[in-house]
């Protein structure tokens, strides 16, 4: 047994070999991305992250190199690329745009029966993917299309949810969603994650997001693997990452500020609450306990 | 002074054969000519139902609309005044592939001129002018769909530019798009209406894009619940946040701080402000100490 | 993938055939349809051969293009060439063989009108893509046929509604190819298997495909209308054109120069008309 939930070994990757649009999608990419964490996944667009999430559950198979499952290359012996899309749940961006049953249990219930299961098994993994997504179980009976965007958006996810992936891949969940309806997606993710100790790759352009539920980020530019590291780590790069298009938490450069003005306060600060803590124990530590 | 939009006592409900659901609730709005208001909300709260109405797309069950002098809410609006109105009022919609028609972006620029019927070379000017203005020339020739969603948007408004409108709304039109697309698309409307006089409607549920806006217009549950400058909207922390909107960062630290019994204003909502205010009030009591 | 289709696609460029009024490409392609039935023998087809050899040189579409647009249809050519070389009877038979339980008869006339119907397919195909689908804009083309329509627009023909579906019909193509291999991709990842089972079972794992694109479609469909009602669309009605179609010299010499070659070669008492002689002694 490997380790790790997914490894690059040596990944490249060209699109439209021989015509005007040709691409490098991936250059040489190896990286392992370690079970049981929320490893984030950042870079614009165009950088090669949707190439290496299809790569992930055996849509696409690499021109040169390997992807490996849990020590297992996809599309070998040991893991054909169907047993792959079984393995890693994949939920691509605007998922509510692939369902297609009369109810919202049938269409939850699409892949587990792809996977061949019994009718009562089914049943217990719809009902419990519903409720991990926070839906109550009264819109089983009724139709996704009549429900709302951001209901749409769990049901759908609720249908890979319901195959019991062992690794789950998500591309932007939160894309077009106002403020509330990201937070309680992403906090339906995290829970989930926490309750069922499944490895979580998540795509997000929100800087924001990353760093308050990722633990790992990997970095794509143009094709390449810049960085892969914590999220501390990666986020101190600032120089590195604004050169590739990306942005930093909106709180990072307020913090920044306050070094350069010359302030004691710790470097290492991306979410609000962590910037109120430190903001709070210099501020008024000094003045009420002085 | 009756501004450039004039909105009173407006009411629209949809209905079908089931049920009537009121979407806007007596709504008064004064918009002067060349102000950029953002109208803030999160999804299903009515700010989409405003922009078409304020299009004469939907008509209101009760009040009225004027635009720019036209009686846009009068059912009976002549075939010439609606032409009038859609073009002295361009608006731009989510998804970008949806709004564009021909498969040559100049082609599609020269769409709406053409339906008003202006003079062959008379739109090819309007065309190069408004292609210019986007910053989108060198593809004047290349089919929309290889082009990235923040291109799309701008060939989109540049559609629009070229019948001359006096005024833009833009309806979620940032939604669908990743960081960069968003950051191209709000260069864009900045010089649409500071440097063209556009007065534009910056329909949203994004903080960063209301706080560019000299207006913020919270609509939630079909009513303006807030009003006002980016400065006062954003210093009711508490109000966004039960309605399901946030605030960017930087304010959300200094209204948390300032919770904690800290002496900072609210609706801050530049990071530098942000960064100084903190380093002031640091310097006061680290001198206070001493 | 389905992207990888280039089939009736358009190359932005800047060639003679390029500039060329779609109308005159429309009768030219008319013209060369003609006149490609009309060939009767292997001198015929040469002089065709000939002249798309010039068209494609033309129209500067690289050549590597134009065989991957014919790469799909190879499987008809092949059909086609296997039904004529099997099922055209004649006197010159080359091979009369029994192998194994098949009864081999190849006659010198099959083989030559199987070679005759690959070549009519193969120079429909590149004329009609070099002269109309490559360097036309799906906008000149429908723009084109309103034209050459238009006088059916008087009989009560909605001539300007019919092309500008057209129009909007080829807009959304690659949307929707692209949006069919995304919907693909998903319900792959959910365990979909297109590709074993019999004919019922893999027409029956469309669906989860079909029925969401039918529905995005409609909703693109709405948008799109609201759009370009917002764009001031009314109809043909008073409408006006950023490009005027507007015949110049070039089109008609083009035009001309066709007309010539249809002349030269295939019509009777005219000099090369020899070529309408059976040429079977000709070619072997």
């Amino acid at each position: 047994m490997s380790e790790y939930a997914i490894s690059f070994r040596d990944v490249s990757y060209v699109y439209g070999e021989g015509t005007p649009f040709f691409k490098k999608a991936l250059d040489h990419v190896s990286f392992d991305i370690k079970e049981g964490i929320i490893t984030g996944i950042i870079g614009h667009t165009g950088s090669g992250k949707s190439t290496l999430l299809q790569m992930m559950n055996g849509l696409l198979s690499p021109h040169k190199g390997q992807v490996l499952v849990k020590g297992n290359a996809i599309g070998s012996k040991a893991l054909s690329k169907r047993d792959a899309a079984f393995q890693v749940g994949l939920v691509f961006q605007y998922p509510e745009y692939q369902l297609f049953e009369e109810t919202v249990f049938k269409d939850i219930a699409y892949g587990p029966k792809n996977k061949g299961l019994g009718e009562d098994e089914i049943k217990e993994r719809v009902k419990e993917a519903i409720r991990f997504v926070g839906l109550s179980e009264d819109v089983l009976e009724k139709s996704p299309f009549e429900l709302s965007g951001g209901q749409k958006r769990r049901v759908a996810i609720a249908g890979v949810l319901a195959m019991r992936p062992e690794i789950l891949v998500l591309d932007e969940p939160a894309a077009g969603l106002d403020p509330r309806g990201r937070t309680e997606i992403f906090g339906n993710i995290y829970n989930y994650q926490k309750r069922t100790g499944t490895t979580v790759i998540i795509v997000s352009h929100s800087m924001e997001d990353m760093a308050r539920y990722a633990e790992e980020l990997a970095v794509m530019s143009d094709g390449k693997l810049m960085m892969h590291d914590t999220v501390r780590k990666v986020f101190s790069q600032r120089d590195l990452l604004e050169s590739i298009g990306l942005d930093v938490p909106g709180i990072t450069p307020v913090i920044e500020r306050l070094r350069a003005l010359g302030m004691p306060i710790k470097e290492d600060i991306f979410t609000v609450e962590e910037a109120r803590e430190e903001l709070l124990r210099l501020l008024k530590g000094g003045s009420t306990h002085a | 002074m009756a501004g450039y939009i004039s909105i009173r006592n407006l009411s629209f409900s949809y209905k079908d054969d089931q049920k009537e659901q009121q979407a806007l609730k007596n709504i008064n709005l004064e918009i002067e000519k060349g102000s950029f208001v953002a109208v803030l909300g999160h999804n299903g709260s009515g700010k989409s139902t405003l922009a078409k109405l304020l299009s004469a797309i939907l008509v209101p069950d009760e009040g009225e609309i004027v635009v720019g002098g036209l009686k846009v809410s009068d059912p009976e609006l002549s075939e010439e005044d609606l032409l009038e109105l859609h073009r002295r009022v361009g608006m731009v919609f989510q998804n970008p592939d949806n709004q564009l028609v021909a498969t040559v972006v100049e082609e599609d620029v020269a769409f709406g001129p053409e339906n008003l019927g202006i003079e062959p070379k008379e739109i090819r000017r309007r065309v190069d002018e408004a292609l210019a203005l986007m910053g989108i020339s060198e593809y004047a020739r290349h089919a929309p769909s290889k082009l990235s969603g923040g291109q799309k948007q701008r060939v989109a408004i540049a559609g629009l530019m070229a019948m001359l409108p006096e005024c833009m709304i833009f309806d979620e039109a940032t939604a669908m798009l990743d960081p960069s697309g968003r950051k191209e698309v709000m260069a864009t409307v900045l010089k649409l209406n500071k440097e063209l006089g556009i007065t534009v409607l910056h329909i949203t549920h994004n903080m960063e894009e209301a706080a560019m806006a000299d207006r913020v217009v919270v609509i939630d549950d079909g009513q303006v619940l807030l009003d006002g400058t980016p400065e006062q909207v954003f210093s009711k922390v508490q109000t966004l946040q039960a309605v399901g909107l946030d605030v960017m960062q930087c304010t959300e630290l200094l209204h948390e701080l300032a919770c904690c019994g800290l002496p900072f204003p609210e609706g801050v909502i530049d990071e530098e402000q942000c960064a100084r205010l903190i380093y002031e009030y640091y310097m006061k009591t680290v001198k206070d100490k001493k | 993938m389905l992207k990888d289709i280039t089939l009736g696609q358009y190359f932005p460029g800047n060639s003679l055939l390029h500039r060329l009024d779609p109308r005159i490409k429309l009768l030219a392609t008319v013209l060369l349809i003609v006149i490609i039935f009309l060939a009767k023998n292997m001198a015929g087809y040469g002089v065709m051969i000939l002249l798309t050899v010039f068209l494609v040189a033309l129209s500067r579409i690289p050549v590597k293009t134009i065989l991957k647009s014919i790469k799909p249809l190879i499987f008809v050519v092949l059909l086609t060439v296997a039904m004529n070389i099997f099922f055209t009877g004649g006197e010159n038979v080359v091979l009369d063989q029994k192998i194994w339980i098949i009864h081999l008869r190849l006659t010198a006339e099959g083989i030559l009108n199987g070679v005759k119907m690959a070549l009519r397919i193969l120079l429909l195909i590149v004329d009609t893509g070099v002269i109309l689908t490559y360097t036309t804009s799906p906008i000149d083309l429908t723009d084109g046929i309103e034209r050459l329509l238009s006088p059916l627009g008087k009989i009560g023909v909605p001539v300007h509604s019919f092309a500008m579906m057209m129009s909007l019909a080829l807009r959304f193509v690659p949307t929707l190819i692209e949006e069919t291999d995304k919907i693909i991709a998903a319900q792959k990842s959910r365990g979909a298997d297109f590709s074993s089972g019999n004919v019922i079972s893999r027409v029956k794992a469309l669906i989860p495909v079909l029925i969401p694109l039918l529905i995005s479609s409609f909703r693109r469909a709405d948008e799109l209308a609201l759009a370009m009602e917002c764009r001031c669309y009314h109809g043909g009605k008073g409408r006006t054109k950023m490009k005027e179609l507007k015949l110049q010299a070039k089109d008609v010499a083009f035009l001309l120069v066709l007309a010539l070659f249809l002349a030269v070669a295939f019509l009777p008492g005219i000099p090369c008309s020899v070529f309408g002689i059976n040429t079977m002694n000709f070619v072997f």
